[in-house]
């Protein structure tokens, strides 16, 4: 209590004031120089003064504010290595977490296994996808599974056919929700019920979708909205923050996938034995282990009721000795993490490095200048200021120089995340990838750590060095420190220009790689051709009238201006998708493994592809 | 010679206890009562002044001198004669314990 009254300015004033009076005196009395360095006492009696703590501070903070503002071109690039080391080190490991570590928001998440296929003859690849029946078949069995589902994304045109909106959603299950153990913000979610043929149509909407189309209203519940053109009724909102188990893909609409037939009739296939399209979530009721094990027991069983009978007798004897791989599915299902955990850790990697180099340039930036600064510490040693004060003082300094840093590399994440989720999307045509890419803080704290941790232990060099030697011998001879100083810096240089260097050709040869992939050649003419994506079915056109519509557009695309020949296609080069099939001329036999690649097109397809 | 840590403020204290006296005039003392043997350091003393001070030990005050000079006094405080008792027991055990084990100056001891 009694300290708090020397915060008052007042009071300190006093207290300042009597002991400069006191010091007069004493000095007075005393025999000339018989009482030391009277500057330096009243410091040290100051010292034990509570207020000084924070006094000084503040004027620590003033002085390395205005000592950062005199040197420009140190601060910036410090404060500017940092923040990259920082920035970019976020920004990676934000993506890696959204892609591959973050758990989805639902119960238990780590109870859930993703169930994998192996089989003998592929063992090293697994497929992590399964028939409807296989779901169907495996949700019975209640000794192994608790609750089991399959579920795949989809897009949907959904509203009027005046207003078609083209809209992400999924293909559910019936113990999607009970398996995730969600319960719904508004109605109901989906139940084994919704999923048997004939069931009445009806969908569950995400939170994001509600509050962007209904405004959160909870009348939605009930509405009727169109789903390819098919009503649907809405009867439920699921939980806010859940999007799906199909990370990266927002599941605005999830319906049943017993309503295929209706809602995507040219999808009705996907219902059959023979069609493996379903990740599979699954809760053991049983530890992992045994799960494991009564299901390796009871799947031949299951696999010859559920297995397509029109299969040759090979593959279903292949299917039923086949294993399953029960892995861990708290993080649902995304194919980034298949497509992108070699870059993403190559990434990591390449940025830890720019970490390191950035720790290095600041250590080296602050020992040199360390070098020019040793003539100022020692006149302040000199004229009487105390080590510790010294110290605290470039303390202060490098601290507020890593947190600049650390700020910018903050904001730099935030930039940073979003710039790769965009590369991540691959640009227009592809469904957008949706993460929440707020910046890790966990990664944020670290990287923060580590690069104050940085800063403060080299601004601390030159302090404890200088202020070793003393005052007056160091004014005179300053070439002594200098020197054991000199080997530290040179060392890092080098670490730093190899680290780089390394940084460097690695870059270089992405790049390189990434311009020759431009400019490779397709094989077919590429200048002056546009294309037209458009599906005729998507916009309700059947049969007659759908072979109509894409004649009449076909003769329309001719009779525009500048248009020289078109023609319409399946399938374009390069596009992705393919459709492939067996065949063979008549009489021979099929062969195993061997599908011919297939284009529907027209007769001015293959001349306007051809070089001229 | 120099001081054992830590007996500085005894040491002050202990001085004061005979009469209130200025910075100076306690360094001064406990050069003298020491027979010269103890030349503390001005440096040192005032820190620790204000640090007994701030403890609530000792107490300062603004009088005259005999010279007819404006000084800071500094006397005893009842919580400082304490503090002062308590240190005194401490050091007399550590003395006795550390004569224990030294014994009587012998004549190797001296060489």
């Amino acid at each position: 209590m009694n300290r708090l009254k020397w915060l008052l300015p007042a009071y300190r004033r006093a207290q300042e004031k009597d002991m400069k009076e006191e010091l007069e005196s004493l000095a007075a009395m005393a025999e000339p120089g018989e009482l030391g360095n009277l500057t330096r006492v009243a410091e040290e009696a100051r010292a034990v003064w509570g207020w000084m703590f924070l006094e000084q501070l503040c004027r620590d903070l003033q002085y390395a504010f205005r000592t950062l503002r005199h040197n420009p071109g140190f601060t910036v690039t410090a404060v500017l290595s940092l923040a990259l080391g920082i920035g970019a080190n976020t920004a990676i490991f934000s993506l890696i977490d959204a892609v591959m570590l973050r758990w989805l928001p639902v119960r238990d998440p780590q109870q859930l296994v993703q169930l994998k296929l192996v089989s003998a003859r592929a063992a090293a690849h697994p497929v992590d996808t399964l028939s409807y029946a296989i779901a169907i078949a495996l949700a019975d069995r209640k000794d192994i599974f608790s609750n089991v589902c399959g579920f795949n994304a989809a897009t949907f045109d959904v509203g009027p056919s005046s207003s078609v909106n083209r809209v992400q959603g999924a293909w559910v299950s019936g113990g999607y929700y009970d398996t995730l153990g969600l319960n719904p913000a508004e109605g109901r979610l989906l139940g084994p019920d919704d999923d048997r043929p004939g069931a009445p149509l009806v969908a569950v909407i995400g939170y994001g979708y509600w509050e962007r189309q209904f405004a959160g209203n909870p009348d939605a519940v009930g509405q009727s909205m169109r789903v390819n053109g098919v009503p649907v009724t809405i009867v439920g909102v699921s939980p806010r923050g859940f999007t799906g188990a199909n990370v990266g893909v927002v599941a605005d609409v999830t319906v049943a996938i017993a309503t295929v037939p209706q809602l995507a009739p040219a999808a009705a296939g996907l219902l059959g034995p023979g069609n493996f399209w379903l990740h599979v979530l699954a809760r053991p009721s049983v530890s992992i282990p045994q799960a494991s094990a009564r299901l390796a027991a009871a799947w031949p069983q299951i696999s010859d009721q559920v297995i397509s009978t029109a299969w040759p007798a090979e593959r279903r004897k292949e299917m039923a000795e086949s294993t399953f791989d029960l892995a861990p599915g708290g993080t649902g299902y995304t194919y980034l993490r298949e497509r992108f955990k070699k870059p993403l850790m190559v990434l990591m990697g390449v940025t830890a490095l720019v970490l390191l180099i950035a720790c290095a340039n600041v250590a080296s930036l602050l020992l040199a200048r360390a070098t020019a600064r040793q003539r100022e510490i020692s006149v302040r040693l000199a004229i009487g200021a105390g080590r510790g004060r010294i110290i605290r003082q470039l303390l202060t300094e490098s601290t507020l120089l890593s947190l600049l840093g650390a700020a910018l590399g903050v904001w730099l994440a935030w930039l940073t995340s979003s710039f790769l989720l965009r590369i991540l999307s691959g640009g227009g045509g592809s469904p957008s990838i949706v993460f929440d890419l707020a910046p890790n803080w966990h990664i944020l704290a670290f990287t923060c750590a580590v690069s104050i941790a940085n800063g403060v232990l080299f601004g601390l060099v030159p302090a404890f060095q200088t202020t070793a030697i003393g005052g007056a011998a160091m004014v005179k001879d300053g070439d002594r420190i200098t020197r054991s100083r000199s080997r530290l810096l040179s060392s890092l240089v080098s670490v730093q220009v190899a680290l780089s260097l390394l940084l460097l050709v690695g870059a270089g040869l992405f790049l390189r790689t990434l311009t020759n992939l431009l400019n490779v050649d397709p094989g077919f003419r590429r200048e002056g051709v546009l294309l037209v994506d458009l599906d005729g079915q998507r916009e309700g056109y059947r049969d007659a009238r759908l072979t109509a519509f894409y004649k009449d557009l076909l003769d329309r695309v001719q009779r525009l201006p500048g248009v020289t020949s078109a023609s319409i296609s399946s399938h374009t080069p390069q596009s992705g998708a393919t459709w492939s099939e067996a065949v063979v001329p008549k009489g021979q036999t099929l062969p195993e493994g061997d599908n011919a690649i297939f284009i529907a097109a027209g007769p001015s397809f293959l001349p306007l592809c051809r070089r001229r | 010679m120099d001081l054992l840590q830590g007996t500085l403020d005894m040491l002050v204290l202990r001085t004061l206890l005979l009469a209130p006296l200025h910075g100076y005039g306690i360094a001064k003392a406990i050069r003298s009562n020491s027979s010269e043997a103890l030349d503390i350091e001005f440096g040192s003393l005032y820190p620790a002044l204000k640090r007994l001070e701030l403890k609530g030990w000792i107490a300062a005050k603004w009088e005259t001198s005999e010279h007819n000079r404006r000084v800071r006094f500094y006397r005893l405080t009842p919580a400082g004669r304490k503090q002062l008792q308590r240190e005194h027991s401490k050091w007399a055990d550590f003395v006795s314990a550390v004569g224990q084990i030294m014994g009587p100056v012998s004549e190797e001891g001296k060489s």
